[in-house]
Parts: C-alpha cells; structure tokens; sequence
C-alpha cells in the first residue's frame, strides 16, 4: 500500500468522515451539538467527582480535574482507536465485499473519526484551562498533532486486530478486557507516584505514557519530566509498523473479509 | 485483456467456526481438520479474455462464478497463479453493494461513486443522472432505508451503469422494477453494454447470457469446465441438467 494510493482515497475519506459525523447524532434533537455537549458532560461529572467525593490526596497542587480530563482523553483515544479494528470489517463488509478498496482507507477513515472526536474534548479541556486561569503556553498549538500521533500509534495494533479476529473470533471478548487493564496501568486516575515500585518498571514500556505527559505538560498539570526519547521512539515504532503491516495485511485481504 | 494462469482460490474458514473449545472436546478429529473450506473455490484456472470480448458464465451455486468474478476485479487475490488484468474494472456484484440505510439517496450515491474512485467534481453530475433515469426526484432526499426494495432495487441498477469502465463485470445484474420499468431499464441496459469495451456476465438467466454474450464459461466445482461459443456452452449445459 502505498502513500499515493492511499493519497487517491482522500476524497472518500473526508466525505466518509462528515458523514459518520453527521449520521451519528442524526435524529438526535441536539445533532451535532453533541460532538461539544458530551465532552463537556463528561468533563462536569469528572469535575463533580474530583472536586468533591474523591480526595485529592496530600500535597497535590495540581488541577485533578484537568489531570483526569487530560488523561481519559489520551487513553479513550488510543483504545477506542484499537478496538475499532475489531469492527472494521463487519461494518464494511458489504463494500468490502462488492469493490477493490485497501482495507487501510477504513482503518484511517476510523482512526481519523476518532481522533475529530477528541478534538472536541480537547476545546472543552482548553475552554476549562481558559476559564480556571491556568496558565498556557504556545506549546498548546502542538496538542492536535500529539493526538493525531495517538491515533497513528494505535493504527498497527488495530490493523494486527483486524487480522486476528477474523481468524480468532474470541479476541473481540479478550481485547476489551486488556484495554480496561492498560487504562488502570496508566496514570489516568491516580499519580504514578502511588504506583509500587515493581509497576513504575512497567509505566516506562507502556506507550501511551509518553503521549499523555506532552498533553498534560501543555495543560501544566504534568508531575514528572516528559520522557521524549520514549516519545520519539513509540512514534517511529508506529510509523514503522503501519508501513509493515498495512501491506502485509492487504495481502491477506482476502482471508480477512471472505473467512467463511 | 484479461489473463488467467493456473489460478488457484480457497476460501479460508474461521478458525473459531472449526476450531471451537466444544468441538476440541465433543470431536476432536475435526478440530484438527484444515480451515480451508471447497464450496466457491477454484482450482487451476486458465483463460484469456481480449479487449471488446463480451463473454458470459454460468454455472451452479457454489461452483465459483463470482469467485472469479471477484479475482478480477481485484477484491480477491489468488493463493497461487497469475492474473493480470489491463484497463480499469468495475465489478457490479448483485444489487446491493455497500448503500448506508441510514443516509439520503443523494448523500448515498455521493460516497457510492467515491468508493467506486469518481472525482469529487463529476459527483453531482452523476448523482443526477441516476436519480432522473431511476424516477427518484422526489425521493433524493429520502433515507435510503425507508425507500421500498423494488425502488432500492432501481437505485442500484442506475447507480450501477451510470460510470462506464473499460472492463464491466455483472454478477446477477440484471434490469428490475416493475413490468414498465423492466423495459426501460433493459433497454438502458441493453445500451450500457452494446456501449461496454468488455463485459464478464455472470448470471443464471441462459437467454440474456445468449443475448449479450459470444462467448461462454461453464464452472463446475471451480473449474473450467467448457469454454466455447455460447450457444454450444449454453446446450451441452442445459442437456447435462436436463439429462
């Protein structure tokens, strides 16, 4: 697969984007609107939460709120963006079934609904900071490009998925469940300094570690110096195997989508 | 010009289908059995097609017709062999490819005539065309799920021979509608493939396979089983079910 075919795509895949967009909240009495009210929701029940049942803990200066926010962002879109590779082929298998198209284009037709998702999170995360005072830099521009990068990290591994369950149907039950441990074996919810000192060992092989510190240090609600060479490495890893596996997974296209 | 060389397809079976917990424990022989399945395969294909050849293929269900269908078009590949194919193809695989029911007719044939690599300038050019010549001014804006299957069925159609491509490839296409709209759109049809460079006609209806076709294939068991002028493939096939 190469970047020019997948360049030939590109009008099909933004108007599949607006259009999932669009068919998502269609009926809703609200629309669209919801792509800003459910990020906002969720922030206030984050807000309720964190600002009055559960304990902040001793000496914490950060905003909780926009540590937690921050980071059920990042998270919720990395794994939503994997497990959308369970899906792809049974919500497409029509297409997939009557024309030539690479499997990739819906895998970044996927990724990229998710990642718009995410912005919308995003203005609410900044409209927050805005609003509490916090105080921004002009690093903030950089914040889509962190996720756009979030979402390429979690393209090989939805791609990897996309083969394995057509062969091992069991995986879209065991895969769920693997992504609710990675979200407790990230610091979304606590400080890594309460982690034991056998896990802080695991936080430096976890990739969405590197992805979350950039957001929360944008934000400045980072604890901890941001590791960028594991940054920078899970980057190119990504890019690496996206350019590996797509191509290795067209040719097994035809497994994929006809596995009777 | 299309070109098979000893072209070999098996689908595969999902390894949970055969290779359950259930059937390790209530038949374990089975379990080790391969996750290939016969049924739509083909085995050692081998043909030419040239430019302008309308050709037709017939055959039982199961036997491999729109398994080669869809190796030329390029949806499947082979698991050995050669094909290669010169000029751009577009499978019509039956009636009922890849239209979203919960979009509009328009907003449909918009992404239908994407996926199918339209440029984004032509779309609503041809999006017009299909909806004048299928009678659905009234209905464009209407979700494609609340459209009756015999309007689904011309939509279809229309959006199916509206782009023309120098290989067609119909499975099971054919005109539809009620008796009126029969007409009209065999005739549309009629005139899409007397216009058509190549055409690959895949169907069980053995007068229009005669109709538009010189030349045909039998499939049998995924083979190849007679290649010739079709009104010699036509009656030796329709002595063999005759007895």
């Amino acid at each position: 697969m190469t970047r020019m075919s997948i360049l030939r795509f590109s009008s099909l895949i933004r108007h599949r984007l607006l259009y999932d967009l669009r068919l998502m909240y269609r009926g809703s009495f609200f629309g669209v609107i919801w792509t800003l009210v459910l990020p906002v929701s969720t922030a206030l029940i984050y807000f309720f939460v964190f600002n009055n049942i559960i304990p902040r803990g001793e000496g914490v200066e950060i905003d909780f709120f926009a540590y937690v926010f921050s980071g059920v962002l990042v998270v919720g879109l990395f794994t939503s963006s994997v497990l959308f590779g369970l899906d792809v082929v049974s919500h497409n298998s029509q297409t997939l079934r009557s024309m030539n198209l690479p499997l990739l284009v819906f895998q970044i037709i996927g990724s990229l609904s998710r990642w718009l998702n995410s912005l919308f999170a995003l203005i609410v995360l900044f409209l927050y900071a805005l609003a509490t005072g916090m105080e921004l830099h002009w690093n903030i521009i950089f914040a889509p490009f962190v996720l756009i990068s979030i979402s390429m990290l979690a393209l090989p591994f939805s791609l990897l998925l996309c083969y394995f369950e057509s062969v091992f149907k069991d995986l879209k039950f065991i895969v769920p469940q693997l992504t609710t441990l990675l979200i407790f074996l990230t610091p979304v919810f606590y400080l890594p300094s309460v982690l034991p000192d056998r896990l802080e060992n695991f936080l430096l092989f976890n990739p969405i570690r590197p992805y979350l510190d950039v957001i929360r240090s944008i934000f400045g609600v980072q604890v901890e110096p941001v590791n960028l060479i594991a940054l920078f490495s899970w980057i190119g890893i990504s890019i690496v195997t996206t350019t590996l596996i797509a191509p290795w997974l067209e040719r097994r296209k035809s497994d994929v989508v006809f596995r009777i | 010009m299309i070109t098979f060389t000893n072209v070999n397809f098996k689908y595969k079976a999902s390894l949970s289908q055969d290779k359950t917990f259930k059937s390790l424990i209530v038949r374990p022989s089975r379990y080790y059995t391969k996750s290939s399945t016969s049924k739509g395969s083909v085995k050692n294909i081998n043909f030419t097609i040239c430019k302008g050849e309308k050709v037709g293929i017939v055959g039982q269900n199961g036997a491999g017709k729109t398994t080669l269908i869809r190796l030329i078009g390029g949806i499947l590949k082979p698991k050995t062999g050669g094909i290669t194919v010169s000029g751009t193809v577009s499978p019509l695989i039956g009636l009922g490819f890849g239209m979203d029911p919960n979009m509009s007719v328009v907003e449909s044939l918009k992404l239908y005539f994407l996926y199918r690599g339209c440029e984004p300038s032509l779309l609503n050019e041809l999006i017009h065309s299909v909806v004048e010549r299928a009678g659905l001014e009234d209905l464009s804006e209407e979700l494609v799920g609340t459209l009756s299957s015999g309007t689904l069925a011309r939509l279809h159609f229309y959006a199916g021979i509206t782009i023309k491509s120098e290989i067609m490839l119909f499975d099971e296409f054919s005109a539809v509608g009620d008796a009126a709209f029969i007409k009209k759109s065999r005739k549309d049809l009629d005139e899409f493939i007397k216009d058509s460079s190549t055409l690959i006609n895949v169907s069980h209806n053995l007068d229009y396979i005669r109709e538009v076709s010189q030349r045909c294939m039998w499939v049998m068991d995924g083979e190849i089983f007679m290649d010739g002028v079709t009104s010699d493939v036509l009656e030796k096939y329709e002595q063999y079910f005759n007895g």
